[in-house]
Protein backbone atom coordinates (compact mmCIF):
# COMPACT_ATOMS: atom_id res chain seq x y z
CA UNK A 1 0.00 0.00 0.00
CA UNK A 2 1.24 3.51 -0.79
CA UNK A 3 1.56 6.14 1.93
CA UNK A 4 -1.38 8.10 3.17
CA UNK A 5 -0.89 11.87 2.90
CA UNK A 6 -4.22 13.34 4.04
CA UNK A 7 -6.91 11.84 6.20
CA UNK A 8 -10.07 13.49 7.45
CA UNK A 9 -12.25 12.04 10.17
CA UNK A 10 -15.85 13.05 10.72
CA UNK A 11 -15.29 16.55 9.34
CA UNK A 12 -18.17 18.90 10.11
CA UNK A 13 -18.69 22.54 9.24
CA UNK A 14 -21.64 24.84 9.84
CA UNK A 15 -22.28 28.31 8.48
CA UNK A 16 -24.63 29.62 11.12
CA UNK A 17 -27.49 27.16 11.24
CA UNK A 18 -26.69 25.64 7.87
CA UNK A 19 -24.81 22.36 8.12
CA UNK A 20 -22.53 22.38 5.10
CA UNK A 21 -20.40 19.37 5.98
CA UNK A 22 -22.03 16.63 8.00
CA UNK A 23 -19.12 14.33 8.68
CA UNK A 24 -16.66 13.56 5.91
CA UNK A 25 -14.15 10.73 6.18
CA UNK A 26 -11.54 10.52 3.49
CA UNK A 27 -8.11 9.06 3.10
CA UNK A 28 -5.89 10.33 0.29
CA UNK A 29 -2.83 8.38 -0.80
CA UNK A 30 0.36 9.94 -2.08
CA UNK A 31 0.15 10.45 -5.83
CA UNK A 32 -3.57 9.88 -5.97
CA UNK A 33 -5.76 11.99 -8.24
CA UNK A 34 -9.22 12.55 -6.83
CA UNK A 35 -12.09 14.41 -8.46
CA UNK A 36 -14.89 15.74 -6.34
CA UNK A 37 -18.20 16.20 -8.11
CA UNK A 38 -21.72 16.95 -6.99
CA UNK A 39 -24.45 19.56 -7.06
CA UNK A 40 -23.78 23.21 -6.17
CA UNK A 41 -24.06 23.96 -2.48
CA UNK A 42 -23.36 20.36 -1.58
CA UNK A 43 -20.16 21.17 0.32
CA UNK A 44 -17.47 20.26 -2.24
CA UNK A 45 -15.62 23.58 -2.10
CA UNK A 46 -16.05 23.92 1.65
CA UNK A 47 -14.50 20.49 2.10
CA UNK A 48 -11.53 21.41 -0.06
CA UNK A 49 -11.10 24.70 1.79
CA UNK A 50 -11.09 22.88 5.11
CA UNK A 51 -8.07 20.84 4.05
CA UNK A 52 -5.73 23.86 4.32
CA UNK A 53 -7.83 25.49 7.05
CA UNK A 54 -9.07 28.38 4.95
CA UNK A 55 -12.26 27.28 6.66
CA UNK A 56 -11.91 26.02 10.21
CA UNK A 57 -14.03 22.90 10.66
CA UNK A 58 -16.36 22.84 13.65
CA UNK A 59 -15.72 19.19 14.39
CA UNK A 60 -13.53 16.35 13.25
CA UNK A 61 -9.87 15.89 12.50
CA UNK A 62 -7.58 16.56 9.54
CA UNK A 63 -4.28 14.70 9.38
CA UNK A 64 -1.56 15.84 7.03
CA UNK A 65 1.27 13.32 6.84
CA UNK A 66 0.16 12.00 10.20
CA UNK A 67 -0.06 15.35 12.02
CA UNK A 68 -3.40 16.65 13.21
CA UNK A 69 -3.28 20.13 11.68
CA UNK A 70 -6.30 21.31 13.66
CA UNK A 71 -3.94 21.44 16.65
CA UNK A 72 -1.33 23.30 14.57
CA UNK A 73 -3.28 26.46 13.80
CA UNK A 74 -0.40 28.62 15.02
CA UNK A 75 1.95 27.04 12.48
CA UNK A 76 -0.63 26.63 9.80
CA UNK A 77 1.38 28.59 7.23
CA UNK A 78 4.04 25.83 7.32
CA UNK A 79 1.42 23.27 6.32
CA UNK A 80 -0.17 25.51 3.75
CA UNK A 81 3.21 25.71 2.03
CA UNK A 82 2.90 21.99 1.37
CA UNK A 83 -0.67 22.25 0.13
CA UNK A 84 -1.03 24.32 -3.02
CA UNK A 85 -4.42 25.74 -3.87
CA UNK A 86 -5.95 27.10 -7.05
CA UNK A 87 -9.17 29.11 -6.90
CA UNK A 88 -12.08 29.62 -9.20
CA UNK A 89 -11.38 33.35 -9.45
CA UNK A 90 -7.61 32.97 -9.91
CA UNK A 91 -6.82 35.44 -7.12
CA UNK A 92 -3.51 36.44 -8.63
CA UNK A 93 -1.98 39.49 -6.97
CA UNK A 94 -2.86 42.41 -9.26
CA UNK A 95 -0.24 44.77 -7.85
CA UNK A 96 2.71 42.51 -8.69
CA UNK A 97 4.24 41.39 -11.95
CA UNK A 98 3.77 37.80 -13.03
CA UNK A 99 7.28 37.00 -11.83
CA UNK A 100 6.76 38.65 -8.44
CA UNK A 101 3.51 36.75 -7.97
CA UNK A 102 5.50 33.54 -8.19
CA UNK A 103 8.59 34.51 -6.22
CA UNK A 104 6.78 36.22 -3.32
CA UNK A 105 6.23 33.18 -1.12
CA UNK A 106 9.50 31.34 -1.86
CA UNK A 107 11.60 34.41 -1.08
CA UNK A 108 9.60 35.40 2.02
CA UNK A 109 8.86 32.09 3.63
CA UNK A 110 11.60 29.81 2.35
CA UNK A 111 14.27 32.51 2.29
CA UNK A 112 15.30 31.52 -1.20
CA UNK A 113 17.54 34.09 -2.89
CA UNK A 114 15.58 36.33 -5.24
CA UNK A 115 17.74 35.32 -8.18
CA UNK A 116 17.27 31.59 -7.65
CA UNK A 117 13.55 32.04 -7.10
CA UNK A 118 13.27 33.98 -10.35
CA UNK A 119 15.21 31.35 -12.24
CA UNK A 120 12.86 28.68 -11.00
CA UNK A 121 9.83 30.84 -11.69
CA UNK A 122 11.00 31.24 -15.28
CA UNK A 123 11.34 27.51 -15.78
CA UNK A 124 7.83 27.04 -14.35
CA UNK A 125 6.51 29.74 -16.66
CA UNK A 126 8.09 27.99 -19.62
CA UNK A 127 6.35 24.80 -18.55
CA UNK A 128 2.93 26.49 -18.83
CA UNK A 129 3.83 28.65 -21.83
CA UNK A 130 3.82 32.04 -20.08
CA UNK A 131 7.53 32.87 -20.26
CA UNK A 132 6.97 35.99 -22.38
CA UNK A 133 4.57 37.41 -19.76
CA UNK A 134 7.04 37.38 -16.86
CA UNK A 135 7.33 41.18 -16.61
CA UNK A 136 3.65 41.92 -17.25
CA UNK A 137 1.06 42.81 -14.66
CA UNK A 138 -1.85 40.35 -14.37
CA UNK A 139 -4.35 42.85 -15.81
CA UNK A 140 -2.82 42.14 -19.21
CA UNK A 141 -3.43 38.39 -18.95
CA UNK A 142 -6.48 36.49 -20.14
CA UNK A 143 -8.46 34.36 -17.69
CA UNK A 144 -6.74 31.20 -18.81
CA UNK A 145 -3.34 32.82 -18.46
CA UNK A 146 -4.20 34.09 -14.99
CA UNK A 147 -5.23 30.63 -13.95
CA UNK A 148 -2.03 29.09 -15.30
CA UNK A 149 -0.13 31.76 -13.36
CA UNK A 150 -1.98 30.87 -10.17
CA UNK A 151 -1.09 27.21 -10.66
CA UNK A 152 2.57 28.10 -11.14
CA UNK A 153 2.46 30.36 -8.09
CA UNK A 154 1.34 27.40 -6.01
CA UNK A 155 3.89 25.04 -7.59
CA UNK A 156 6.75 27.40 -6.76
CA UNK A 157 6.41 26.33 -3.12
CA UNK A 158 6.95 22.67 -4.09
CA UNK A 159 3.73 21.46 -2.53
CA UNK A 160 3.04 17.80 -1.83
CA UNK A 161 -0.64 18.20 -2.64
CA UNK A 162 -2.52 20.43 -5.05
CA UNK A 163 -6.12 21.47 -4.43
CA UNK A 164 -8.13 22.82 -7.34
CA UNK A 165 -11.40 24.55 -6.49
CA UNK A 166 -13.41 24.68 -9.73
CA UNK A 167 -10.37 25.90 -11.64
CA UNK A 168 -12.18 26.35 -14.96
CA UNK A 169 -15.62 27.56 -13.82
CA UNK A 170 -14.84 31.24 -14.32
CA UNK A 171 -13.17 30.77 -17.70
CA UNK A 172 -14.45 31.43 -21.19
CA UNK A 173 -14.98 28.09 -22.96
CA UNK A 174 -12.01 28.48 -25.30
CA UNK A 175 -9.65 28.85 -22.34
CA UNK A 176 -10.78 25.81 -20.41
CA UNK A 177 -8.60 23.47 -22.37
CA UNK A 178 -5.29 25.24 -21.77
CA UNK A 179 -5.88 25.12 -18.02
CA UNK A 180 -7.06 21.53 -17.99
CA UNK A 181 -3.94 20.54 -19.95
CA UNK A 182 -1.73 21.98 -17.23
CA UNK A 183 -3.67 20.17 -14.51
CA UNK A 184 -3.57 16.93 -16.49
CA UNK A 185 0.22 17.12 -16.92
CA UNK A 186 0.59 17.81 -13.23
CA UNK A 187 -1.61 14.90 -12.23
CA UNK A 188 0.25 12.58 -14.59
CA UNK A 189 3.57 13.67 -13.14
CA UNK A 190 2.54 12.08 -9.84
CA UNK A 191 1.31 15.12 -7.93
CA UNK A 192 -1.31 14.28 -5.34
CA UNK A 193 -4.31 16.16 -6.68
CA UNK A 194 -7.82 16.96 -5.48
CA UNK A 195 -10.05 18.70 -8.01
CA UNK A 196 -13.53 20.05 -7.44
CA UNK A 197 -14.88 20.26 -10.95
CA UNK A 198 -17.91 20.37 -13.19
CA UNK A 199 -15.90 19.05 -16.14
CA UNK A 200 -17.19 15.50 -16.04
CA UNK A 201 -15.22 14.22 -19.01
CA UNK A 202 -12.05 15.59 -17.46
CA UNK A 203 -12.82 14.06 -14.08
CA UNK A 204 -13.46 10.74 -15.72
CA UNK A 205 -10.23 10.90 -17.67
CA UNK A 206 -7.68 11.93 -15.03
CA UNK A 207 -9.01 10.56 -11.75
CA UNK A 208 -7.98 7.49 -9.83
CA UNK A 209 -11.05 8.01 -7.70
CA UNK A 210 -14.20 10.10 -7.90
CA UNK A 211 -16.08 11.39 -4.86
CA UNK A 212 -19.69 12.43 -5.11
CA UNK A 213 -20.47 14.95 -2.37
CA UNK A 214 -24.07 15.93 -1.82
CA UNK A 215 -25.77 17.55 1.20
CA UNK A 216 -22.52 17.55 3.15
CA UNK A 217 -21.64 13.88 2.92
CA UNK A 218 -19.83 11.61 0.48
CA UNK A 219 -22.78 9.74 -0.93
CA UNK A 220 -20.74 7.68 -3.32
CA UNK A 221 -17.12 7.08 -4.24
CA UNK A 222 -15.24 4.78 -6.52
CA UNK A 223 -13.22 4.54 -9.68
CA UNK A 224 -14.40 6.86 -12.45
CA UNK A 225 -15.67 4.11 -14.74
CA UNK A 226 -18.03 2.72 -12.13
CA UNK A 227 -19.29 6.12 -11.00
CA UNK A 228 -19.93 7.40 -14.49
CA UNK A 229 -21.29 4.20 -16.08
CA UNK A 230 -23.26 2.57 -13.30
CA UNK A 231 -23.75 4.93 -10.36
CA UNK A 232 -25.47 3.37 -7.35
CA UNK A 233 -26.72 6.17 -5.10
CA UNK A 234 -29.95 7.83 -6.27
CA UNK A 235 -28.40 11.30 -5.80
CA UNK A 236 -25.55 10.42 -8.14
CA UNK A 237 -27.89 8.97 -10.73
CA UNK A 238 -30.05 12.09 -10.68
CA UNK A 239 -27.05 14.44 -10.83
CA UNK A 240 -25.32 12.64 -13.66
CA UNK A 241 -28.48 12.38 -15.70
CA UNK A 242 -28.76 16.17 -15.46
CA UNK A 243 -25.19 17.06 -16.39
CA UNK A 244 -24.17 14.41 -18.91
CA UNK B 1 -6.25 95.59 -1.02
CA UNK B 2 -3.68 98.21 -0.19
CA UNK B 3 -4.24 97.60 3.50
CA UNK B 4 -3.71 93.91 3.03
CA UNK B 5 -0.37 94.43 1.33
CA UNK B 6 0.70 96.87 3.98
CA UNK B 7 -0.35 94.46 6.69
CA UNK B 8 1.57 91.66 5.03
CA UNK B 9 4.68 93.80 4.71
CA UNK B 10 4.51 94.70 8.37
CA UNK B 11 3.64 91.33 9.83
CA UNK B 12 4.82 88.75 7.34
CA UNK B 13 7.21 87.31 9.91
CA UNK B 14 4.29 86.63 12.25
CA UNK B 15 2.34 84.92 9.48
CA UNK B 16 5.37 82.88 8.40
CA UNK B 17 5.87 81.75 11.96
CA UNK B 18 2.19 80.84 12.15
CA UNK B 19 2.45 78.87 8.94
CA UNK B 20 5.46 77.05 10.37
CA UNK B 21 3.41 76.18 13.45
CA UNK B 22 0.51 74.95 11.34
CA UNK B 23 2.78 72.79 9.17
CA UNK B 24 4.50 71.36 12.18
CA UNK B 25 1.26 70.62 14.03
CA UNK B 26 -0.30 69.09 10.90
CA UNK B 27 2.70 66.94 10.07
CA UNK B 28 2.90 65.53 13.58
CA UNK B 29 -0.87 65.00 13.72
CA UNK B 30 -0.95 63.26 10.36
CA UNK B 31 2.07 61.09 11.12
CA UNK B 32 1.14 59.97 14.61
CA UNK B 33 -2.57 60.00 13.80
CA UNK B 34 -1.91 57.55 10.98
CA UNK B 35 0.24 55.31 13.19
CA UNK B 36 -2.32 55.32 15.98
CA UNK B 37 -5.13 54.96 13.43
CA UNK B 38 -3.47 51.91 11.93
CA UNK B 39 -3.17 50.38 15.37
CA UNK B 40 -6.83 51.09 16.16
CA UNK B 41 -7.89 49.68 12.78
CA UNK B 42 -5.97 46.47 13.48
CA UNK B 43 -7.65 46.16 16.88
CA UNK B 44 -10.99 46.83 15.25
CA UNK B 45 -10.45 44.00 12.77
CA UNK B 46 -8.71 41.63 15.19
CA UNK B 47 -9.87 38.34 16.61
CA UNK B 48 -10.47 39.49 20.19
CA UNK B 49 -14.07 40.56 20.76
CA UNK B 50 -13.12 42.71 23.75
CA UNK B 51 -10.45 44.66 21.86
CA UNK B 52 -12.83 45.06 18.94
CA UNK B 53 -15.39 46.55 21.32
CA UNK B 54 -12.80 48.90 22.86
CA UNK B 55 -11.77 50.13 19.40
CA UNK B 56 -15.39 50.60 18.46
CA UNK B 57 -16.18 52.70 21.53
CA UNK B 58 -12.99 54.76 21.01
CA UNK B 59 -13.97 55.56 17.43
CA UNK B 60 -17.61 56.27 18.17
CA UNK B 61 -16.84 58.67 21.04
CA UNK B 62 -14.25 60.60 19.04
CA UNK B 63 -16.49 60.85 16.01
CA UNK B 64 -19.57 61.64 18.03
CA UNK B 65 -18.26 64.62 19.98
CA UNK B 66 -17.06 68.01 18.67
CA UNK B 67 -13.34 68.39 18.18
CA UNK B 68 -13.35 71.69 20.10
CA UNK B 69 -14.79 69.86 23.09
CA UNK B 70 -12.07 67.23 22.79
CA UNK B 71 -9.39 69.91 22.69
CA UNK B 72 -10.75 71.47 25.89
CA UNK B 73 -11.01 68.07 27.46
CA UNK B 74 -7.38 67.20 26.79
CA UNK B 75 -6.19 70.69 27.59
CA UNK B 76 -7.73 70.56 31.06
CA UNK B 77 -7.74 66.82 31.70
CA UNK B 78 -4.44 65.54 30.35
CA UNK B 79 -2.17 67.49 32.71
CA UNK B 80 -4.13 66.00 35.63
CA UNK B 81 -3.70 62.48 34.32
CA UNK B 82 0.04 62.42 33.75
CA UNK B 83 2.66 62.80 36.50
CA UNK B 84 4.87 65.16 34.46
CA UNK B 85 4.48 68.74 33.22
CA UNK B 86 2.79 69.30 29.87
CA UNK B 87 2.74 72.44 27.77
CA UNK B 88 -0.52 73.61 26.17
CA UNK B 89 0.93 72.70 22.78
CA UNK B 90 1.58 69.14 23.88
CA UNK B 91 -1.96 68.75 25.22
CA UNK B 92 -3.52 70.15 22.05
CA UNK B 93 -1.26 68.10 19.82
CA UNK B 94 -2.24 64.94 21.68
CA UNK B 95 -5.91 65.79 21.27
CA UNK B 96 -5.47 66.43 17.54
CA UNK B 97 -3.64 63.13 17.10
CA UNK B 98 -6.25 61.17 19.02
CA UNK B 99 -9.05 62.81 17.07
CA UNK B 100 -7.41 62.19 13.70
CA UNK B 101 -6.64 58.56 14.61
CA UNK B 102 -10.35 57.77 14.92
CA UNK B 103 -11.13 59.00 11.43
CA UNK B 104 -7.98 57.53 9.91
CA UNK B 105 -8.59 54.13 11.48
CA UNK B 106 -12.00 53.98 9.83
CA UNK B 107 -10.49 54.97 6.48
CA UNK B 108 -7.85 52.26 6.82
CA UNK B 109 -10.38 49.66 7.87
CA UNK B 110 -12.64 50.44 4.94
CA UNK B 111 -9.67 50.32 2.57
CA UNK B 112 -8.56 46.93 3.87
CA UNK B 113 -12.08 45.53 3.75
CA UNK B 114 -12.39 46.64 0.15
CA UNK B 115 -9.57 44.31 -0.89
CA UNK B 116 -11.06 41.19 -2.42
CA UNK B 117 -11.45 38.33 0.05
CA UNK B 118 -9.82 36.03 -2.50
CA UNK B 119 -6.55 37.91 -2.06
CA UNK B 120 -6.42 36.93 1.61
CA UNK B 121 -7.16 33.34 0.76
CA UNK B 122 -4.61 33.15 -2.03
CA UNK B 123 -1.94 34.75 0.13
CA UNK B 124 -2.68 32.33 2.96
CA UNK B 125 -2.87 29.34 0.65
CA UNK B 126 0.71 29.80 -0.57
CA UNK B 127 1.83 29.64 3.03
CA UNK B 128 2.46 33.28 3.95
CA UNK B 129 2.35 34.10 7.65
CA UNK B 130 -0.47 36.39 8.75
CA UNK B 131 1.97 39.31 9.05
CA UNK B 132 3.23 38.82 5.51
CA UNK B 133 -0.30 38.37 4.19
CA UNK B 134 -1.12 41.76 5.64
CA UNK B 135 2.06 43.69 4.85
CA UNK B 136 2.97 42.18 1.48
CA UNK B 137 -0.36 41.45 -0.16
CA UNK B 138 -3.28 43.26 1.49
CA UNK B 139 -1.87 46.62 2.61
CA UNK B 140 -0.19 47.49 -0.72
CA UNK B 141 -3.55 46.98 -2.41
CA UNK B 142 -5.47 48.73 0.36
CA UNK B 143 -3.29 51.84 0.08
CA UNK B 144 -4.89 52.59 -3.29
CA UNK B 145 -8.35 52.44 -1.74
CA UNK B 146 -7.22 54.42 1.28
CA UNK B 147 -5.29 57.23 -0.36
CA UNK B 148 -8.07 59.44 -1.73
CA UNK B 149 -9.97 59.41 1.56
CA UNK B 150 -6.77 59.86 3.52
CA UNK B 151 -5.94 62.85 1.36
CA UNK B 152 -9.21 64.49 2.38
CA UNK B 153 -8.47 63.65 5.98
CA UNK B 154 -5.02 65.27 5.76
CA UNK B 155 -6.57 68.44 4.42
CA UNK B 156 -9.17 68.57 7.14
CA UNK B 157 -6.40 67.96 9.65
CA UNK B 158 -4.56 71.02 8.37
CA UNK B 159 -7.74 73.05 8.73
CA UNK B 160 -8.50 71.45 12.07
CA UNK B 161 -5.25 72.70 13.56
CA UNK B 162 -6.71 76.22 13.37
CA UNK B 163 -8.79 75.33 16.41
CA UNK B 164 -5.58 75.33 18.41
CA UNK B 165 -5.74 79.12 18.25
CA UNK B 166 -8.43 78.96 20.92
CA UNK B 167 -5.63 77.91 23.26
CA UNK B 168 -3.05 80.30 21.79
CA UNK B 169 -0.94 77.45 20.52
CA UNK B 170 1.44 78.85 17.91
CA UNK B 171 -0.06 78.35 14.47
CA UNK B 172 -1.53 80.33 11.59
CA UNK B 173 -4.88 81.22 13.13
CA UNK B 174 -3.20 82.29 16.34
CA UNK B 175 -0.92 84.61 14.41
CA UNK B 176 -4.01 86.10 12.80
CA UNK B 177 -5.43 86.79 16.25
CA UNK B 178 -2.15 88.37 17.28
CA UNK B 179 -2.06 90.64 14.25
CA UNK B 180 -5.71 91.52 14.61
CA UNK B 181 -5.37 92.57 18.22
CA UNK B 182 -2.34 94.67 17.37
CA UNK B 183 -3.85 96.41 14.34
CA UNK B 184 -7.65 95.99 14.59
CA UNK B 185 -7.59 94.93 10.93
CA UNK B 186 -9.74 91.80 11.22
CA UNK B 187 -10.92 91.26 7.63
CA UNK B 188 -7.52 92.01 6.17
CA UNK B 189 -5.62 89.61 8.40
CA UNK B 190 -8.29 86.96 7.89
CA UNK B 191 -7.89 87.33 4.14
CA UNK B 192 -4.15 86.82 4.34
CA UNK B 193 -4.48 83.76 6.53
CA UNK B 194 -7.26 82.41 4.32
CA UNK B 195 -5.07 82.70 1.24
CA UNK B 196 -2.22 80.93 2.99
CA UNK B 197 -4.51 78.06 4.08
CA UNK B 198 -5.95 77.77 0.60
CA UNK B 199 -2.58 77.69 -1.15
CA UNK B 200 -1.25 75.19 1.36
CA UNK B 201 -4.16 72.80 0.91
CA UNK B 202 -4.26 73.27 -2.84
CA UNK B 203 -0.61 72.29 -3.14
CA UNK B 204 -1.12 69.42 -0.74
CA UNK B 205 -4.07 68.02 -2.66
CA UNK B 206 -2.21 68.26 -5.98
CA UNK B 207 0.79 66.47 -4.48
CA UNK B 208 -1.43 63.69 -3.19
CA UNK B 209 -3.09 63.29 -6.59
CA UNK B 210 0.38 62.82 -8.11
CA UNK B 211 1.27 60.23 -5.48
CA UNK B 212 -2.02 58.45 -6.10
CA UNK B 213 -1.32 58.26 -9.81
CA UNK B 214 2.08 56.70 -9.21
CA UNK B 215 0.62 54.07 -6.95
CA UNK B 216 -2.13 53.03 -9.34
CA UNK B 217 0.37 52.41 -12.14
CA UNK B 218 -0.28 48.65 -12.07
CA UNK B 219 -3.90 49.05 -13.17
Amino acid sequence: MTDEIIRTENLKKNFGKLEVLKGIDLSVMKGEVISIIGPSGGGKSTFLRCLNLLEIPDEGKIYFEGTDIMTQQKNISKYRQKIGMVFQNFNVFPNMTVLDNITLAPTLEKKIAKKDAEEEAMSLLIRVGLEDKAKEYPRKLSGGQKQRLSIVRALAMHPDVMLFDEPTSALDPEMVKEVLNVIRDLAKSGMTTLVVTHEMAFAREISDRVLFICNGIITEEGNPETIFTCPQAPETIRFLSQVL
Amino acid sequence: MEKIIRLWNMYYMTFWKGLGGTLWLSALTVFFGTLLGMFVALLHMGKSKILRGVADIYIEILRGTPILLQLYFFWIGLPKLVPFELTDTQCILTALIVNASAYISEIIRAGINAVDKGQWEAARSIGLTETNVMTRVILPQAVKNILPALCNEFISTVKGTSLASVFFVGELMTSQRTVQSATFLALESLTIVGIIYFVLNFVLSKLLVLLERRLTISD
